[in-house]
């Protein structure tokens, strides 16, 4: 109990410390709204049909990168200034300052996403068929997917940049891959069949199906399923390869 | 389960730390023991192992074929246990840059089971800053944040490394005052430190480390009688008479000269030299204006034991 209530003390100390940093808060939360604003709107063309897309796709493009570059880059930084390194010399658990540091990034994209979702309820019409518990846990589940590997990204990379690079490497081919900027339909084989294994590609496809297919929680049970796999592994190696180096 | 400890007396008990291969700088064969409510600080030049020992000290480097205890316990076997009676000021660890001085404090004494933040605040006066965030601040005032976090448990062993390295003068006081009101209390203090002087005149007893071994550990007053290196005896009189010849045949002098009106000798024996002088003097009935005896100062002594040191490497 004491370890859950400090773990939620730590955590949200951290989400404080991202909210006091303007920067970080307009690449997450700023840009990505302004995005979806233009693109909603005026580059939509007025059709339904390309407005709940384009919101699934910036939605999960948002849920990606932030999560991969604020927890990849992000805890390499915090590492390489000897952050985990202060904490590791009180009686702090490692587990729950590195934990409650990711928690807190995974809430912050989390946020951001629900208010991406909100603005294109309200603003531009996109329904929740599927209800908004069923957005809630693809939303999460994705955030904690992409904090896995960026932590398993910051577990091996030895220094900020090469975290950086590394991320950068890992992010783009799961953009364009993904199914938001190019839809599955339109890539050729050997593409669609990576674009199937990648979490992007449950992210987005949950999201359509909750936007306009009607489907609850029970219905995306193995996608979400399948991402929590993916959290779950990249956690595991991530914490393996975190705990071999020194804090 | 916590080992007992193996000696009641002490509370820091190292015998054989030797660190693995490949972690640089290499300790070896590292054995001390510091007793409750001493200020023991481990001197050595940069790249000399200070700091690997004090992270070994406090289970933070992989150490072999060692015993080691802090408190009573193994810092490697029981970290948790043992980090809530110990406080630790490392170099090269930071906090959050967005995070302010209090916010810093009651964070990091969440994780103790008691900590006194307002009281580590007031210790290290930093109650003006204590809403700046810390990126805002300047590296004395930094410092002096990572201090109180050290402190904010009222550590029964506090370790610091170079704890006044970014310091201004009415900083390093402060932390002087601090550890001796820590040692008056019965608390010990561990520190690394390049500051041979200031460790001089702070510490119960020095460690000097070359090349990640021990090459002496004493009180610092001790450290100073081991040297063979001659010391300067000097005096000045009314009327410059005395024959250089008679002082060269002193016992221990090995050089006599005279600079404007004061005698400088070069002794192996300070004192026995002073007391020939004082006897000489009242011999020829001069009467010395003033006498003066310039013992080897700390980094004499090091410098010394690190080309002893060198030698036999």
């Amino acid at each position: 109990m004491k370890t859950a209530v400090r773990f939620a003390r730590y955590a949200g100390v951290q989400l404080r410390l991202l909210g006091r940093d303007r920067q970080l808060l307009f690449w997450n939360v700023g840009f990505f709204v302004l995005l979806l604003v233009l693109f909603l709107g005026p580059l939509s063309g007025g059709d339904a049909s390309v407005r709940v897309t384009l919101a699934a796709g910036l939605v999960t493009t948002q849920i990606m990168a932030n999560a991969l570059f604020s927890v990849g880059v992000g805890l390499s930084s915090a590492r390489a200034r000897g952050v985990f390194r202060r904490y590791a010399i009180t009686p702090a658990p490692r587990g729950l300052v590195v934990g409650g540091s990711i928690a807190a990034r995974v809430a912050l994209v989390s946020g951001a996403a629900v208010l991406q979702v909100l603005i294109a309820r309200v603003m531009f019409n996109v329904p929740w068929t599927g209800g908004l518990l069923t957005i809630l846990a693809i939303i999460v589940a994705g955030s904690c997917v992409f904090a896995g590997i960026g932590f398993l990204i910051a577990a091996l990379a030895r220094a900020p940049h090469v975290a950086n690079t590394a991320t950068n490497l890992v992010f783009i081919p799961m953009l364009a891959l993904g199914g938001t900027a190019l839809p599955a339909s339109m890539m050729p084989e050997a593409w669609a069949r990576v674009h199937w294994v990648l979490p992007t590609a449950a992210v987005f496809n949950g999201l359509l199906g909750a936007f306009v297919g009607g489907q609850t929680v029970i219905d995306q049970l193995s996608p979400l399923a399948y991402l929590v796999a993916w959290a779950g592994v990249t956690g595991v190696a991530g914490t393996y390869f975190w705990n071999r180096r020194e804090a | 389960m916590a080992a007992e400890p193996l000696a009641l007396d002490t509370i820091v008990f190292a015998r054989g730390l030797t660190t693995p291969p490949g972690v640089k700088p290499e300790l070896s064969g590292i054995s001390l023991d510091v007793l409750p409510g001493e200020i023991f600080s481990i001197v050595g030049r940069a790249g000399s192992g200070k700091t690997t020992l004090l992270e070994a000290l406090i289970g933070m480097r992989p150490a072999l074929r060692d015993t080691l205890q802090v408190c009573g316990h193994d810092p490697r076997r029981v970290p948790e246990a043992l980090r809530q009676r110990i406080g630790v000021a490392l170099a090269h660890a930071e906090f959050e840059r967005k995070i302010t001085v209090e916010e810093a404090l009651r964070l990091a004494a969440g994780f103790y089971d008691r900590s006194d933040p307002q009281r580590a605040l007031a210790q290290l006066r930093l109650e003006p800053v204590r809403h700046r965030q810390i990126e805002s601040l300047p590296a004395p005032m930094r410092q002096r944040v990572s201090l109180a976090a050290a402190l904010i448990n009222d550590p029964a062993v506090l370790f610091a490394d170079e704890p006044t390295h970014e310091m201004d003068p009415e900083g390093t006081r402060l932390v002087f005052d601090l550890l001796r009101e820590r040692r008056d209390r019965g608390r010990t203090s561990v520190i690394a430190t390049n500051h041979l002087e200031e460790a001089a005149r702070l510490s119960d007893r020095i460690a000097v480390l070359e090349r990640g071994r021990l090459v002496a550990v004493d009180t610092p007053a001790a450290l100073i009688r081991r040297s063979r290196a001659p010391v300067r005896v000097t005096f000045e009189v009314t009327k410059p008479d005395v024959p250089l010849d008679a002082l060269l045949a002193l016992d221990a002098v090995i050089d006599a000269r005279l600079d404007r009106t004061t005698y400088v000798l070069t002794s192996r024996d300070g004192h026995a030299t002073l007391r020939a002088v004082l006897r000489m003097l009242d011999r020829l009935q001069l009467r010395p204006l003033a006498v003066g005896l310039r013992q080897q100062a700390l980094e004499d002594v090091f410098f010394e034991m690190i080309a002893a040191g060198e030698a036999d490497a």
